[in-house]
């Protein structure tokens, strides 16, 4: 007998949070200055308003489906192949999206603490957590991430703060960057930042009503607009535009900034457990998800058989990259250019077919 | 046997190979109550019937049908009136079932009734050492053999009823009709009566059990509050609960737990506050139980926790009366047990176990810097060496270099990785720690000179251990006992070695992928149906008042959300009448936030 799972608006916001502001430690604030150039916050208010706009006509849509995941809409709209079509699409996704992210941050602290142990010992650690997060299911990481949350935003705070000294508003001119077309134009597709918001569309059933979905989502993408913008603003006032080019990880570098008096110089190691542990939960939740629509796509009783072959398959896919910069390059240039499409576009068209499909019946029985 | 090993490795690794499909399991939530004044388990059973599907589960209810009547029919054969008229039967069947003369301490009195011209024989069974005998002689053998005999006026002619109306003037006598009955109150201090005649015996209260009176608690200590402690009688420690909550709905009920030890054991609750499902679960788990002897509340714990893998304790056990009422009065349940000094109390969150019993009565500035205190402990018990280890070993850049360099120069000589270096010391604490609770007390202070000269002075010089990790050692010592949680120091000073091993293997990697692995492990448990990191995960109302940080006491109105108490407020929005002068107070309380 399954037990239905229920949970609250925060859990599910933290949740969507953290997905999307994890990045934040990775290389947001780079991929902002890059494209926005001394505008990288105007930038990013932008493709906020982009997503929010996304949201609210994802969400308008989804109001007839009250309780149904993304796979269900699927299924209203193109039937059996339609969801296993979707599903197999969101399975990569969040397979991208799992593997770039544990090949990059296992890259980062061993560049960062672990020198001399090989990268597969420190994957292991995430493979570990993503593998418990998935045995006890969604119930044990939406509460894990309503506990941790709140301490990883503390923390990121606090960097924020512990900086302040260091903000030159002088960085931030000129005002427009790299100008009007790249912040508005070509900048637009990076909108695929809110990749992520894709997931809540799948945490649905869990949170029961629309209102709940939509308070759901407008609170996550509220916090998380706030948390990129003051990363971007923060790390382009604090790095003048060139120097923000050349750093690798954006955050540790701020953090290594910090100077409390003449003991206390060296803090960017207690930036290691804030950044780890989005990380662990980030990588988890992406897993949780790929088990998820593997079930729900193929219709499978169980998930849990699925739990060690999927987690060697990821630790495996992890290791193809040659190097770090190639996973960058994929994930900067493709991934969050075109997983908009898959977030907001696809979500879009889905909840259409189906809202139409739904209505036709009706129409006939009307007729009759 | 070894064949039998083969078999057990072979399903052991079958089992990990191969999916197997889950067991039919219905874990206990605390729902919700629904009206105020109903009780009883079966209003929960009635809630709860309808929820299941047609045909669903229809194996299940046949087996619980099944084991329903069985254990009905059974109750029925034990309850059956088996006590005979005559007299000899009766002792016959109580000298074998007290194994007469085996028993020592076994008193079974013969005498004789002079009730209206004629002369009844009676005999009493008891246990010398666990009656009152004085009570005993003057209350029920002199009555019954020498005032018998006055003219009592009586119109009726029923001899149980003259016996039980006229003669025997003891206050806690009850009728009974199975030897069963008698036997289970000669047990727990009672006598029996059996009169020629009649199929009903009397069983007498006279209970005098030889142990310690009413004295401080040892483990929960305060300064401020009551100082009685609980003792190792059942009644004495209802009774010292009930001194204190004059609450007419506070109930005790009774139960018998273990088949062949007959411990009795008190559920108590409130209950027009306490959840009706939470009591009906408590007693469940506890009618559950089919051990031969539970000797203590230590041992009941073990039987009815939620998850025992799990370190941390999600029972609450306490010696002190004053906490109990106050949990009983949140809507918990406790539950006492003759022969333990230690009541439980169920369900707990994660929170309550940084409380200690002075919290309460201590101003809530002063509890505040305590709890805080209390949290810095925690964090230092559980992570302090294994930081130190991860600082060592991989985040050098950490530590200033005045400080990096003392503690270089500490190290020079010192032949082990600071990981042998943390471990041994480590070791040497949990033995000094074991051997000073085991060692008799005129020694005691003798361990304490050996410990520190061994693990202070001596290992410095011999150049085993540098002299940082001693203050680290001593450090983490002390934050473990300042833990006001028994059970919960043990909890942390076991996960602390595991903590250590993750920063040697992989620095502040390692520590943070076992804090989440610790946090999956704790929101993933429950107490008695209530999630253990609540109120923060899930997030429920009302609890945070008194959860981490402790708010004024007047300004704690509610009951915490998650205990689903049939009444949610415990005190009126103004509980400081005295605020709103003149006026009926209606206005939000917090006479400093209105002015």
């Amino acid at each position: 007998m399954k037990k239905k799972t229920i949970f609250g608006n925060w859990e599910a916001s933290a949740i969507i949070i953290n997905l999307i502001c994890t990045k934040i430690f990775l290389n947001y604030p780079r991929l902002a200055a890059e494209q926005g150039g001394t505008a990288a916050w105007i930038f990013t208010i932008y493709i906020s308003v982009l997503a929010l706009v996304g949201f609210t006509v994802i969400q308008a849509l989804y109001k007839p489906f009250e309780g149904k995941d993304l796979l269900d809409v699927a299924e209203l709209a193109a039937g059996n192949p339609g969801r296993i079509i979707v599903g197999l699409v969101i399975i990569f996704s969040a397979g991208w999206c799992a593997t770039a992210y544990m090949r990059v941050f296992s890259e980062n602290i061993k560049l960062i603490a672990l020198t001399t142990s090989p990268l597969s010992f420190v994957e292991l650690f995430f493979i570990v957590c993503l593998v418990v997060g998935a045995y006890l299911g969604t119930e044990a990481l939406s509460r894990l991430h309503a506990f941790s949350v709140s301490f990883i935003a503390s923390g990121y705070l606090l960097i924020m703060v512990g900086v302040v000294n260091y903000i030159d508003f002088g960085n931030l001119l000129p005002i427009l960057g790299n100008g009007v077309n790249e912040i508005f134009i070509n900048g637009a597709p990076r909108v695929s930042v809110f990749f992520e918001m894709l997931f809540l569309f799948l945490l649905t059933p869990f949170l029961k009503r629309h209102g709940n979905m939509k308070a759901t989502g407008y609170w996550s993408l509220g916090f998380s607009i706030f948390f990129l913008v003051l990363s971007a603003l923060v790390y382009t006032s604090v790095f003048p535009y060139p120097s923000s080019l050349e750093r690798t990880i954006p955050i540790f570098h701020i953090a290594r900034l910090i100077k409390l008096g003449r003991f206390f110089q060296r803090m960017e190691s207690v930036f290691l457990f804030i950044w780890a542990a989005a990380a662990l939960l980030y990588i988890s939740v992406c897993f949780y998800f790929i088990l998820f629509a593997f079930q729900k796509a193929f219709q499978l009783d169980y998930y849990k058989p699925l739990i060690i072959p999927f987690a060697i398959i990821i630790m495996a896919v992890s290791f193809i990259p040659t190097d770090f910069t190639e996973v960058i390059i994929y994930e900067v240039n493709i991934f969050r250019n075109w997983s908009w499409i898959v977030a907001f576009v696809m979500p879009i068209l889905l909840l259409i077919i189906a809202r139409l499909k739904k209505k036709k019946p009706a129409r006939k029985g009307q007729a009759a | 046997m070894e064949c039998e090993y083969r078999v057990d490795i072979k399903k052991t690794i079958k089992n990990l190979l191969f999916f197997h499909e889950p067991r039919v399991e219905r874990p206990f939530i605390l729902t919700e109550v629904s009206r105020e004044g109903e009780y009883g388990p079966g209003l929960a059973k009635a809630r709860e019937k309808p929820r299941r599907k047609k045909n669903e589960n229809l194996l299940l209810e046949k087996i619980e049908k099944a084991k329903l009547t069985g254990k009905k029919e059974s109750q029925a054969d034990e309850k059956a009136p088996d006590i005979s008229r005559q007299l000899s039967e009766n002792l016959e069947v109580i000298e074998e079932r007290f194994s007469v003369p085996l028993n020592g301490d076994l008193i079974i009195r013969k005498f004789d009734i002079a009730v209206k011209d004629s002369v009844i024989a009676a005999f009493m069974v008891f246990f010398d050492g666990l009656v009152n005998n004085k009570v005993i002689d003057d209350d029920i053998l002199q009555p019954l053999m020498l005032l018998s005999n006055l003219d009592i006026r009586s119109d009726g002619d029923d001899l149980l009823i003259y016996i039980r109306s006229h003669i025997l003037p003891h206050n806690q006598l009850k009728e009974v009709r199975t030897h069963q009955e008698v036997i289970d109150t000669v047990f727990f201090g009672g006598c029996g009566i059996y009169i020629d005649g009649l199929d009903t015996a009397f069983a007498a209260d006279v209970k005098e059990f030889p142990g310690r009176t009413v004295e401080r608690p040892n483990t929960e200590l305060v300064i401020r509050g009551p100082q009685e402690g609980f003792t190792e009688s059942l009644r004495a420690n209802t009774g010292l609960i009930r001194k204190r909550l004059m609450d007419q709905n506070l109930i005790a009920e009774d139960i018998i737990i273990g088949k062949r030890s007959k411990t009795p054991c008190s559920i108590l609750y409130i209950r027009d506050i306490a959840n009706d499902s939470l009591v009906a679960e408590v007693r469940r788990r506890l009618k559950s139980i089919e051990a031969d002897h539970i000797m203590d509340t230590g041992e009941l714990e073990q039987y009815i926790e939620d998850n025992p893998a799990l370190p941390i304790p999600q029972v609450m056990a306490t010696e002190r009366p004053d906490r109990v009422c106050s949990m009983l009065a949140d809507g918990r349940v406790a539950i006492v047990m003759h022969g333990s000094p230690f009541a439980l109390v169920v369900p707990i969150t994660n929170s309550d176990i940084l409380h200690s019993a002075e919290d309460q009565f201590l101003r809530f500035p002063y509890s505040n810097l305590l709890r805080g205190i209390r949290i810095l402990a925690i964090l230092v018990s559980l992570l302090l060496p294994a930081i130190f280890l991860a600082i060592t070993n991989y985040h050098h850049e950490m530590i200033p270099t005045d400080l990096l360099l003392a503690i270089l120069s500490a190290r020079e000589k010192v032949p082990f990785p600071s990981v042998v270096e943390v471990f041994l010391m480590e070791i040497s604490f949990e033995l000094i720690r074991e051997a000073g609770i085991r060692i008799p007390g005129p020694i005691g202070p003798t361990l304490g000179i050996i410990g520190a000269l061994i693990l202070g002075q001596a290992a410095v010089e011999a150049n085993i251990v540098s002299p940082i990790l001693i203050i680290i050692v001593a450090v983490t010592g002390l934050g473990s006992f300042a833990i006001p949680n028994f059970s919960t120091g043990f909890a942390f000073r076991i996960l602390r070695f595991g903590f250590i091993i993750l920063a040697a293997l992989s620095g502040f990697l390692g520590i943070t992928a076992g804090l989440m692995l610790l946090g999956f492990w704790m929101v993933n448990s429950k107490s008695f149906g209530v999630p253990f990191v609540s109120p923060v995960a899930p997030r429920a109302k009302g609890g945070f008042s008194d959860a981490v940080f402790k708010s004024p006491v007047w300004n704690q109105e509610k009951r915490p959300d998650f205990m689903n108490a049939k009444k949610d407020s415990k005190q009126a929005e103004i509980s400081r009448g005295w605020i709103n002068r003149g006026s009926s107070g209606r206005q939000p309380d917090g006479g400093d936030r209105n002015e």
